[in-house]
């Protein structure tokens, strides 16, 4: 099933909360909607479910505008939609009464074995019985979503469904995740968390302040950020703001004393250079590469992030953070204070024209 | 065994006066707690300010509509368990609305949430939010039967405390005081107590299954 919005807009208290929203969501590879806290996703996903009406615009099912259907047929499309909210919610009563609610609101029969089936699906096989208000957090949540695979939707819409959960609920959430889009379901996932939209994003759309500032796969949005604040919110550290200087038609991006290397194009003035974690290579020596940016630089933080190490590396005044392996770490014995290469390629550093010159 | 007769006199005016009540508070207060509609907020002030009305003055105006002379005086209701069940009645509504307003207002967003996200059409999402409340609603109404069953001067203004005809535990518990006759007054005041703590007691029973 696909769904698609034209020119909606959302208005709470004269806030536009939404701001001429063109979406489409179909069943090819899982939608992602990125972007910070409030930047209007989950209004979005309500009212492409109906929990919301918005001010003005339009949403089609199946490219059916839905202001002209009867309250029965937006019924009947509703039903092939299931909503995971971000914060469970449970009715109350057992885990059993609730994950069977959709059913009993359908009018279908209760087959215990797939009640079954579907609550060793998602870890709750022994907890039929229990009362799901005083679940955990994440068994609450893994109850909601197994609520909603029980009616075997045609569209699942999971609103930051992982926020603030154990680790064990996350991955069971996310393999489930994976196994419907193995399914060709149509799948609206919003997230803030990169790793998961990296991970699911054959299409994303970056949000902020109530508009999709960008639409496509995660290589071309994280590689190549069409705007400042998507850069921003992807890349926090590195982002080199300075002016494009062209010398000996060679083109650099200078900031401070700090002259690098970039591929510009015809940008020019004040910009932001963009420059990936991982495209960043550390070495104790300076390196013998074609790579035409190398600097001598401080370790100033190191942050443990479970596999990998986060390096932040200060060239005077100018920070980049890039990501080591704990192998490498240890190979180098890399301490805070030591000093040390980095090394990047012009093409790594991506230009946008920028406002800012803070 | 004229104080049997007074607490089955007791018993049927507050039951009825808090069945009507609950009749028209219950729905009310889902109403108001369920629908979205303008002036919503200034409804919900005017229910709660009602709570604080004083009931000797429900008693006086009761008692003005029905009194031969008033508006509906040609019923004949002044001084018959119909008047006391009329203010009683009119007491308990706003307490029984109140209350359950309060509490389906905290559940009713959430429930309409899950209800319309699993896929129920209105008349399932309103019946989900009148089931998750189905326990606030028994509170409401113990509440308000408490309220009612304890009520004095009201009930005295408009029923007259006529011995075999309106004298019910309250009533009486007053004019054998008054009269000086405390032991009649004490035990009828261990019977309200009793009816009060029976009823009550039933009542959470059921609210605990």
């Amino acid at each position: 099933m696909n769904i698609r919005t034209q020119n909606l807009n959302s208005n709470i208290n004269n806030l536009q909360i939404l701001k001429n929203i063109n979406a489409s969501f179909n069943n090819e590879g899982i939608n992602v909607l990125i972007g910070p806290n409030g930047a209007g996703k989950t209004s979005l996903l309500r009212q492409v479910t109906l929990l919301d009406r918005p001010t003005s615009g339009e949403i089609f099912y199946e490219d059916r505008p839905v202001s002209r259907m009867s309250s029965d047929e937006k019924t009947l499309f509703r039903r092939k939609i299931g909503f995971v909210f971000q914060t469970p919610l449970m009715l109350s009563g057992t885990v059993f009464d609730n994950i069977t609610y959709g059913l009993k609101i359908r009018g279908i029969v209760i087959n215990k074995n797939k009640v079954e089936e579907t609550l060793l699906k998602i870890g709750l096989s022994d907890k039929s019985y229990h009362n799901a208000k005083e679940l955990s957090g994440g068994e609450k949540q893994r109850l909601s979503i197994a609520r909603v695979l029980i009616i075997e939707p045609e569209v699942f819409i999971f609103d930051e469904p992982t926020v603030n959960l154990d680790p064990l609920s996350v991955k069971t959430i996310e393999d489930i995740i994976s196994g419907l889009a193995g399914l060709r379901k149509t799948i609206i996932l919003s997230t803030h968390n990169l790793r998961q939209a990296i991970k699911y994003g054959s299409k994303i759309s970056f949000m902020k302040d109530g508009e999709i500032l960008q639409e496509g796969d995660f290589k071309e949005i994280f590689n190549r950020p069409a705007m400042l604040d998507v850069a921003e919110y992807l890349y926090s550290k590195n982002i080199i703001y300075g002016n494009i200087l062209k010398e000996d038609g060679q083109t650099y991006l200078i900031r401070d004393d700090l002259k690098i290397v970039v591929v510009a194009g015809n940008i020019s003035g004040e910009v932001a250079g963009i420059l990936s974690p991982e495209d960043i290579f550390v070495s104790k020596t300076r390196l013998d590469s074609s790579a035409r940016n190398c600097f001598r630089g401080t370790i100033k933080n190191i942050e443990w992030l479970g596999s990998v190490y986060i390096l932040t590396v200060c060239v005077n005044k100018v920070c980049f953070e890039t990501v080591i392996t704990k192998q490498s770490l240890i190979s180098m014995n890399l301490k805070i204070g030591d000093e040390i290469f980095i090394t990047f390629k012009a093409t790594s550093v991506h230009i946008l024209k920028s406002p800012l010159y803070p | 065994m004229e104080i049997l007769g007074i607490v089955i006199l007791s018993l049927v005016v507050s039951g009825s006066a808090t069945v009507i009540a609950g009749l028209i508070g219950v729905p009310a207060g889902a109403f108001i707690a369920i629908k979205e509609f303008r002036f919503k907020r200034l409804i919900i002030g005017f229910v709660n300010t009602w709570l604080a009305f004083p009931a000797v003055v429900i008693g006086l105006l009761v008692y003005i509509f029905l009194s031969r002379g008033g508006p509906m005086g040609i019923l004949g209701f002044l001084y018959t368990p119909y008047a006391m069940i009329i203010a009683q009645s009119i007491l308990a509504v706003p307490i029984i609305t109140a209350l359950t307003l309060s509490a389906l207002k905290n559940i009713a967003k959430d429930t309409k949430d899950i209800a319309y996200s699993l896929g129920a059409n209105r008349q399932q999402m309103i019946f989900t939010i009148l089931h998750e409340g189905r326990f606030a609603f028994l509170t409401a109404i113990i509440t308000g039967f408490s309220r009612v069953i304890g009520e004095t001067g009201m009930t005295f203004m408009v029923g007259g405390n006529i011995k075999g005809a309106t004298r019910v535990l309250t009533t009486s518990i007053a004019l054998e005081t008054m009269k000086g006759n405390f032991e009649i007054g004490i035990a009828l005041g261990v019977a309200l107590i009793f009816v009060a703590l029976i009823i009550n007691f039933i009542l959470q029973m059921l609210q605990g299954k």
